[in-house]
């Protein structure tokens, strides 16, 4: 599904990734693990189109087509999602009415029709509830007061709501309570099947214990260390990310 | 009227020295503003004398003046010479007229063409020779509708009228509060409006009767050059009601660069007003070449006790607009409001705001005002709020937000507060901020374009405002603030 | 000598050569007699009637030793003593060598000729284009006449210096002749990397106190500066504070100010990562006004400021702020905030407020807010219920009002304390408090 060619990406000069190679195949749940600052969120980012880093070299194929000269949005459309480590606030914008918004642009790239509205209610309102999320939740403004939880329990909403082919979760699970961790996490035991994939970048392995992924990696320096299956978590917590670094 | 009788006014109010000219299809008053012009356009109007009386003090105060218009606001603008403005019907002649609508600013036709008015209308607001008429077929619905509404209307005692038609009709209303909200002498645009007044609407609601419906001049086609000059008064008896619309979202090309509007707003006892104004005239180009100067007069009174005035305006066009839509809040526990989205791209420049004057007690005021400057435009919101000695328990809630898009606009904000009693709770708050790289990119990464993106944050930002303006209004303008929008990316 | 005469002789020509840093724009601002008025903006809330109006005399020379020195002043360390406007060294009490120079203008220009370039008294340095679109340098006339007139101090930290102690800078009076304008001028540079904290008390005075102070916090240093004006009881105060800030540097501003002053502060955050905090309260009695006019602006980079203004009048009295915040283009991160709170004591007293904001960068934060209020019925009832009377518990109110922003420069600060006292112990009097 995603396979990262002996990518190199620098932000003013500063190499952040160096020459990395990763492959995530389709129906696989992948986690990426490393210290803070080792360019996991940079990776993220890269997949996921932000501007402002330069790519010296390499690429990164999504269904087998290099995506770098698409915009974010139109990756999004291809399936990419990434869940924000930091959703970002839109005062004034009903959160279901930036869904639909979402939903019918990336509709709209496919050639496919606008969402029946009706529709497009009932199956948020669903969802809310299989997430244990207050209806009003759909009603007020996009991120803006909701805890820290919240917002990230919204990024887990608006992902099953856009059904992606790939989910990057970027740092989902920092600063939750374990409430929290449990809707999350259930969240992602609804989305993943044997079509799509999930790349879950995390410093801690909390999430890792619910969700189970297929292969770990460990980062660092921009690049991959150590690579895995789950026991690898199990070494990380035992003996820390001295012994990989 | 014939041309021969038009030339015999000429020839009575004048002694011809400036030779009034006579077109075949029109008539109209040289360039110049004089005493025999404000006579003129008064007898072409069929007024009575107290009228032209009217008039003419206007004229005579508006002369002392010496031409100094006011420069306190933060606008610039060229002087405007007003001895080389016709002040009654100057159609361009159809030599002068754009032939087709080839020979239109494409980028007005693509404003009309995002808006969906159709193609004769497009034609008609563009001004192209021989429009008129066919024009005129085209909003048939809406002139017949009008109609309609009008008998409607007067059954309930309802007076919706033109101005002129007011003055005929209805002299003893006209009379009384004629400059009773707006004196004469208020300010150089409103003392020159005083003078020299078009036309435009007048409504009277009489007591404890909720206007059935919302009215509007809001028909896509005005009479032609009747925009100039306005002249709007709208009076709520005792317990009543009444919701009215202003303007239009299509951007209308227009010769006249002047407008100097006056609207005098009266609530009496108990009555409740809402004015509700789409403002869409032409911004002038990218460069800041034409565009309309847009200098209005607007104010409410809540004369009786308990009525209540709102003002809600989205102000998108115009390539100087100076504003101040504003309540005196007279009659105990009387209520104003002010709601205003404001949008400067390119050259446009915005100084607008509102006053409320507190002088009953248990007055209140709310103000939400969103300025938005794209590009190169400028946005000032003016605000005053004055407590009265006498306007005990007054309470006024200020909040104004501005957001820049682009590097070379400018976001002022000038809150005017004087509080003169104890007893008053007042409080004022304002924002700055922009649109963030990162709300973009969320926004992006959800697969909406940079453009929807932007266009989506800036109806999140005035949607407090939007939300008070009717239904189909509210849809307009959201059309309009997008298409306004364009081009302010990227 | 009268000001008429001294202005007759300067037209006379060479009247002026011991004063050659003096833009000459600013002499002829003087000529002009241009004393703003209630037309211009600024002065809109302050009276400058009482000063058309009068026969001015003026003090060239300093106080004779024996008026001076028959007084008793306070042997409080560390202080700079100014009387009538002079600067006394005699009676000043700084120690030798703790990292603190004072030199006369005249020869701190002579020493650095550059720096008269860096002065405000030229009138075109000082006018800037106004937000609402008038241009005029009124404002400069007090600032021109004080630079005139006046000697001017210099006090110079030197660099890299941390002085622990507060510097005291006091104004006393002697002279009681309320026909007399004097002229104080004091400009401080704070060199690089130094650190220091002045507190000016201002005591009670009868005449027109017309002061000027300029101020350069240079790279990486950090000046606390506390300015106490006590209750003027018939004089007039006008007052200008300049001030001008460059990378890293920091300025903390405190402001006391009472009725019968004007005050004008302009603050300049012209480098990267420049910062301000400006706290000031403004008390007015009687039937007086106190206006302050401040006015942030910022240049660098990321740089910061943040005002907190709170205004209380008594009686039919007056209080005015007039705060604008200028973030000029190329200004970005800049980080602004403005905020003012009024209370009126009186059915007649009035307090008027102005939070202006002219943003030209995109990528900024401002918010401004002010407040009109009354203190909270439910409140005053809950300390009446517990046993405390009306009229203290009103008092009490407003003293934590105040306290909401700090005053004092270090823990045991007496001058402000005593200074915010009086003002309670003079509304005590009123009895018509909160009718």
């Amino acid at each position: 599904m995603l396979e990262i060619k002996n990518l190199s990406v620098s932000v003013q000069n500063k190499t952040i990734i160096n020459n990395l190679n990763l492959k995530i195949e389709k129906g696989k749940k992948v986690a990426i693990m490393g210290p803070n600052g080792s360019g996991k969120s940079t990776l993220s980012n890269v997949i996921a189109g932000k501007q402002g880093y330069e790519i010296n070299e390499g690429q990164i194929l999504f269904d087998d087509v290099n995506i770098f000269d698409l915009d974010p949005e139109e990756r999004a459309a291809k399936g990419i999602f990434l869940a924000f480590q930091y959703p970002v606030e839109i005062p004034g914008i009903a959160n279901a009415s930036f869904l639909r918004t979402a939903l019918n642009s990336v509709r709209k790239y496919n050639g496919e029709k606008d969402l029946n509205t009706r529709e497009f209610l009932d199956e948020c309102k669903d969802l809310s509830k299989k997430l244990k999320l207050d209806t009003s939740f759909l009603s007020r403004d996009l991120n803006t007061g909701f805890s820290g939880g919240e917002k990230k329990k919204n990024e887990i909403f608006h992902m099953l709501m856009m059904k992606p082919k790939l989910c990057i979760l970027d740092e989902i699970d920092s600063g939750l309570d374990i409430d929290a961790l449990k809707v999350i996490s259930n969240g992602l035991f609804q989305y993943s099947n044997e079509n799509n994939s999930l790349l879950i970048i995390t410093h801690y392995q909390r999430l890792l214990d619910y969700i189970k992924p297929d292969e770990v990696h460990i980062f660092n320096e921009g690049n991959i260390v150590k690579s895995g299956d789950y026991s690898l978590v199990e070494t990380l917590e035992e003996k820390g990310y001295q012994e990989f670094i | 009227m014939t041309t021969k009788e038009t030339a015999k006014i000429v020839e009575e109010v004048a002694d011809y020295k400036y030779g009034f000219t006579t077109d075949i299809e029109q008539e109209f008053a040289p360039k110049g503003l004089n005493v025999d012009v404000v006579k003129f356009i008064s007898k072409k109007k069929n007024e009575p004398q107290w009228l032209l009386d009217w008039r003419l003090n206007a004229f005579d105060m508006w002369k002392k003046r010496g031409h100094e218009m006011p420069n306190w606001a933060n606008l610039k603008y060229d002087n405007i010479d007003f001895q080389n403005i016709h002040y009654f019907a100057a159609p361009k002649s159809d030599e002068e007229k754009p032939k087709s609508l080839d020979d239109i600013d494409p980028e007005l036709l693509r404003a009309y063409n995002k808006l969906g008015i159709p193609l004769k209308e497009q034609e008609f607001l563009a001004g192209i020779k021989n429009s008129h008429k066919v024009a005129v077929d085209a909003v048939f619905d809406s002139v017949s509708v009008a109609t309609t509404f009008k008998d409607e209307l007067s059954k309930q005692g309802i007076i919706f009228c033109s101005f002129s038609e007011a003055v005929e009709n209805h002299p003893e209303l006209v009379k009384k509060y004629l400059g009773s909200v707006v004196p004469t002498n208020d300010n150089f645009f409103s003392n020159l409006n005083s003078a020299v007044f078009s036309d435009g609407s007048f409504v009277y609601i009489p007591p404890n009767v909720k206007c059935p419906m919302e009215l509007s001049t809001y028909f896509r086609i005005n009479a032609a050059n009747t925009g100039q000059f306005e002249r709007t008064l709208i009076i709520a008896d005792k317990g009543s009601y009444v919701s009215y619309l202003e303007g239009c979202t299509a951007p209308m090309r227009d010769e006249n660069q002047l407008h100097a509007a006056v609207v005098e707003l009266v609530a009496l006892e108990d009555a409740e007003i809402k004015y509700s104004t789409v403002q869409n005239w032409y911004p002038g180009d990218k460069n800041g070449n034409g565009g309309i100067y847009n200098f209005v007069t607007k104010r409410g009174t809540c004369l009786g006790d308990n009525s209540k005035i709102s003002w809600t305006q989205v102000e998108t066009g115009s390539a100087v607009t100076w504003k101040y839509p504003s309540v005196i809040l007279k009659g105990n526990n009387s209520k104003g409001e002010f709601y205003s989205v404001a949008l400067s791209n390119n050259m446009q420049q915005a100084d607008t705001g509102t006053k409320m004057i507190h002088l009953g007690k248990n007055t209140s005021s709310r103000i939400v005002s969103k300025g938005i400057s794209a590009s190169k435009g400028q946005q000032t919101y003016r605000g005053l709020v004055s407590v009265f000695p006498n306007a005990i328990n007054a309470k006024n809630f200020t909040q104004c937000d501005s957001l820049l898009i682009g590097n070379d606009c400018g976001a002022h904000t000038v809150p005017y507060i004087n509080v003169r009693n104890e007893l008053s709770d007042v409080a004022h708050e304002a924002t700055t901020s922009k649109i963030s790289e990162e709300q973009l990119y969320y926004c992006r990464q959800r697969g909406i374009s940079e453009e929807d993106a932007t266009a989506l944050i800036v109806n999140g930002f005035c949607r407090e405002v939007l939300k008070n303006l009717p239904m189909e209004f509210a849809v307009e303008a959201k059309k309009l603030l997008e298409l306004s929008l364009e081009g302010a990316v990227g | 000598m009268y000001l008429k005469e001294y202005i007759e002789k300067l037209k006379t020509g060479n009247f002026l050569d011991e004063k050659k840093w003096l833009d000459q724009n600013a002499i002829l601002e003087i000529l002009s007699e241009n004393i703003p008025d209630s037309k211009t903006e600024e002065w809109k809330n302050f009276r400058t009637n009482p000063i058309k109006g009068n026969s001015w005399k003026i003090l060239l020379e300093k106080p004779a030793k024996d008026v001076y020195l028959k007084k008793n002043y306070s042997k409080l360390p560390d202080t700079l003593f100014f009387i009538d406007g002079h600067y006394i060294q005699e009676v000043s009490s700084l120690k030798k060598n703790n990292g603190i120079n004072i030199f006369s203008l005249s020869d701190y220009i002579c020493k650095n000729p550059e720096f008269k370039n860096n002065l405000f008294n030229n009138p075109s340095n000082y006018a800037e284009n106004r937000l609402s679109g008038i241009q005029d340098k009124k404002p400069t006339y007090f600032i021109s006449l004080n630079s005139l007139l006046s000697s001017g101090i210099v006090i110079e930290v030197e660099k890299n210096k941390n002085i622990k102690e507060k510097i005291n800078i006091i104004h006393n009076f002697t002279n009681m002749d309320s026909q007399v304008v004097i002229n104080p001028y004091i400009i401080i540079i704070c060199k690089e990397g130094s650190q220091v904290s002045f507190q000016e008390i201002s005591h009670n005075f009868d005449l027109w106190n017309n002061t000027l102070k300029e101020v350069f916090i240079r790279k990486d240093s950090k000046l606390t500066f506390a300015s106490l004006q006590e209750r003027i009881s018939t004089g007039i105060k006008t007052s200008a504070f300049n001030c001008h800030i460059d990378e890293n540097a920091e300025l903390n501003l405190k402001i006391l100010n009472r009725e019968r002053s004007k005050e004008d502060i302009r603050v300049f955050l012209n480098k990267e990562n420049s910062k301000t905090n400006i706290s000031g309260i403004v008390l007015s009695n009687n039937k007086d006004e106190s206006d302050v006019f401040c006015k942030v602006t910022h240049k660098g980079k990321d740089s910061k400021s943040d005002q907190k203004w709170r205004l209380i009048s008594a009686k039919t009295s007056k209080t005015a702020i007039n705060g604008k915040i200028c973030v000029n283009k190329n200004a970005k991160g800049s980080d602004a905030s403005f905020y003012s709170k009024s209370l009126l004591l009186n059915r007649k007293a009035t307090s008027f407020s102005k939070p202006e904001l002219e943003i030209l960068e995109d990528d900024v934060k401002c918010r401004h807010g002010a407040s009109f209020g009354e203190i909270d019925n439910n409140i005053l009832f809950f300390m009446q219920s517990r046993g405390i009377k009306k009229k203290d518990a009103i008092i009490l109110l407003i003293r934590a009002f105040i306290n909401e922003i700090g005053l004092d420069i270090d823990d045991n600060n007496e001058f402000s304390k005593n200074m915010i006292d009086d003002f309670f112990k003079q509304i005590k009097e009123n009895n018509n408090l909160y009718e």
